[in-house]
């Protein structure tokens, strides 16, 4: 982590803590270790992209930060907020992070609108009619708004991805997580998912990606993480880490992803 | 596609390209599906050698042999029971919720409830124009009749307008016309108007249909609690769940009907007293509490644990997530379970006839043994009651499938 400080240093961040700081988090499955130690600073309008082999631990991290996943050691703070066993903190800190999922995960039984309406309303208290407008917003933002009245079943992949994008962003939340956002779609539509996450990262959001879009990763990330493990073997720009990585696993894994 | 197209030379329209005709006509379709080889040939000419016999010989027992005076005479126990003369009106007047509700519900739920509304709204008139005579109930029974067709026709106009016309209000109006009902069945002890009928005097198809809708509502939202609580994080509600639904799914219904004559009032404080029928209606609610809190269950399970992350990540509360997201897709995937447990406990309210109350098929089996002049019309009643039966069953299955159908739109 300190040869990567100055790093993030360099880019204007010297002043500010981190929105979300992760200290020497652990995480066990059992007597599995799965998290051995993670220590991350994110700051704001920070887009960082997470890497690794499959079962190295990225999903396990990203779901610890909105307690999807519980950690038994360590200190998480999202935006000031201590993350315990406290269920208000916990709230406090879902309505900040937005998360999209692998495989979706959108309601069937609710059509588009309402998938996007529903938290709007039942957390944020907003009306039927501003959550309507609002989802109307963010399904034009993702491109699909002729879809609002559809059910999940009759969109294709992309579209029900751009869909669980819309659905998180009408909470208005702070952070956007994706885990693996594009591996369950077909090779046409990662683009159309992707073009709409390049925007998200335009428009200033914090953003953590568990990826292997490494076209996507060296065009929005700020920092990129190696995970091996349950543990951080290399973080650093995306030129830093992807042309010049410091650790022989990071060669080894790019190796194999790259080719 | 282009290659079809260009064959069938409408190389210009490809996206007109129709898939083939399946059928040939009525004619091809015979030949397909029922003569196609000579042993299937055979067996086609069997069945209708056997169809035609059993039509004529049935239809003749129908038209020409059978007695159906026994239907006829005792038309108004059938229906009510015992139920004094004089008020039968009352009983007529709560009977009449179930067109109205229907015709509520006609534009609400267009698929299945237009079509139930509709056959009852049509069935009704027909039977009044039978030519047969109803004994007792007279010609009212005509009227009365033809009174379903009117209320089915009411309630459809209601519920197009926009206050009526939603399901919260269809189902919260059959509710209260529900309750009301039995208050208004039960009356009064001081009352000139509606003076006190005790649920003894109940009887008839109208008891089996108070029973298994009471039965319904309670049984229901009772097996959706007991299959949640067995989920519980708290292990006093799981255990306390687990041990209600095994206990129950163990004893048989008829030990549980006598379990609860002898048992409830010796429990329950006197200002609580219950009537024979109560208990009654407890033992079915026992016993279908349990079965349905299985089939709960199973919805449950089926629901992928990502569809509880997705919620949780919006931060959503346990109970929103419950009531929002986990039950509708829970009960969905089992409707028909759920549905099959409906139609059980439909048909396991006979067995109140055990504590000598009547409900449809004890009235019936009353009247048999009751007057030597029944006593060969076993066959005729039995019929009408099977027939009676299989309607109502039928009306809960076509819903069911009716439900599933217009929810699949939402599977992918
Ligand atoms: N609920 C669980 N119980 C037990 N073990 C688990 C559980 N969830 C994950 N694991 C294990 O923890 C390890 C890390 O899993 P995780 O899903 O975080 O990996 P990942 O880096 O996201 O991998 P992938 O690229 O395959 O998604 C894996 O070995 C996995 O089998
Ligand atoms: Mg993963």
């Amino acid at each position: 982590m300190a040869q990567t400080g100055d790093k993030a240093n360099g880019q204007g961040h010297e002043e500010r803590n981190g929105i979300i700081v992760v200290r020497e988090l652990h995480k066990w499955f059992g007597d599995f270790h799965v998290l051995r130690g993670i220590s991350m600073e994110i700051y704001e309008g920070e887009k960082m992209v997470i890497f690794g082999p499959s079962g190295s631990g990225k999903s396990t991290f990203i779901r610890t930060l909105n307690r999807l996943e519980e950690h038994q050691r360590g200190d998480i703070f999202v935006d000031g907020i201590e993350l315990s066993a406290d269920i208000r903190n916990i709230d406090a800190i879902r309505s900040e992070i937005g998360m999209v999922f692998q495989s979706f995960n959108l309601f069937p039984h609710l059509t588009v609108i309402d998938n996007i309406t529903l938290a709007p309303m039942l957390v944020r208290h907003l009306s039927k009619d501003d959550a309507g407008t609002l989802a109307m917003q963010y399904l034009e933002r993702v491109g699909i708004p002729e879809q609002a009245a559809k059910y999940p079943g009759q969109l294709s992949g992309g579209q029900q991805q751009r869909v669980a994008i819309a659905r998180a962003l009408a909470m208005q939340p702070k952070i956007m997580m994706f885990d693996e956002p594009t591996s369950a779609l077909d090779p046409e539509m990662i683009k159309e998912v992707l073009d709409v996450m390049v925007e998200l990262a335009e428009s200033g959001m914090t953003m953590i990606v568990v990826t292997h879009e490494m076209g996507f990763a060296r065009q929005v990330a700020d920092r990129m993480v190696m995970f091996d493990e349950g543990k951080v073997v290399e973080i650093g720009t995306p030129k830093e880490v992807l042309e010049h990585p410091r650790h022989e696993r990071t060669k080894q894994f790019l190796a194999q992803i790259l080719t | 596609m282009a290659d079809r197209a260009s064959v069938t030379g409408v190389a210009d329209v490809a996206d007109q390209v129709r898939p083939p005709v399946a059928s040939t006509g009525p004619l091809g379709w015979v030949r397909a599906n029922l003569l196609d080889t000579w042993y299937n040939a055979l067996l086609t000419l069997g069945v209708l050698v056997a169809l035609y016999y059993l039509v004529r010989g049935f239809g003749g027992w129908v038209l020409l042999t059978a007695e159906w005076a026994v239907l006829t005479q005792n038309l108004q126990v059938l229906l009510v029971g015992q139920y004094p003369d004089e008020e039968i009106w009352r009983a007529g007047a709560v009977m009449l919720a179930l067109p109205f509700v229907l015709g509520l519900g006609w534009s609400v739920w267009p698929g299945f409830c237009r079509r139930l509304a509709i056959s009852l709204a049509v069935a009704a008139p027909l039977v009044a124009a039978l030519p047969v005579e109803f004994a007792s109930l007279a010609a009212g029974f005509r009227v009365y009749l033809l009174l379903n067709t009117v209320l089915v026709g009411a309630g459809w106009l209601l519920g197009r307008s926009t206050v009526f016309g939603s399901a919260r209000s269809v189902l919260a109006t059959w509710l209260v016309l529900f309750l009301g009902g039995l208050v208004f069945l039960r009356g009064f002890a001081a009352s000139e108007a509606l003076p006190f009928v005790g649920t003894k005097q109940w009887g008839g198809l109208m008891v089996t249909l108070l029973l298994s809708q009471a039965g319904i509502v309670i049984s229901f939202p009772l097996g959706i609690l007991f299959a949640l609580g067995r989920r519980s994080s708290m292990a006093f509600v799981r255990v306390a769940c687990v041990a209600y639904i095994e206990v129950l799914r163990g004893t048989p219904i008829l030990a549980l009907l006598f379990v609860t004559q002898v048992l409830l009032p010796l429990l329950l404080p006197d200002w609580m007293d219950m009537d024979r029928l109560t208990r009654g209606l407890v033992a079915l609610i026992l016993n279908n509490s349990a079965y349905m809190a299985e089939n709960v269950r199973g919805g449950l399970q089926s629901v992928p644990s990502g569809q509880l992350e997705a919620a949780r990540a919006l931060g959503m509360r346990v109970h929103h997530i419950t009531a929002r997201i986990v039950l509708p897709q829970a009960l969905r995937n089992v409707l028909p379970a759920i549905v099959g447990q409906f139609i059980i406990l439909f048909k396991d309210t006979a067995v109140i006839s055990l504590l000598g109350l009547l409900d449809f098929l004890g009235t019936a089996n009353a009247i048999l043994s009751g007057r030597q002049q029944w006593f060969n019309a076993e066959i005729e009643m039995f019929l009408f009651v099977a027939a009676v039966y299989w309607v109502f069953t039928y009306a809960m299955t076509s819903v069911s499938r009716a439900i599933e159908r217009s929810m699949s739109k939402g599977v992918g």
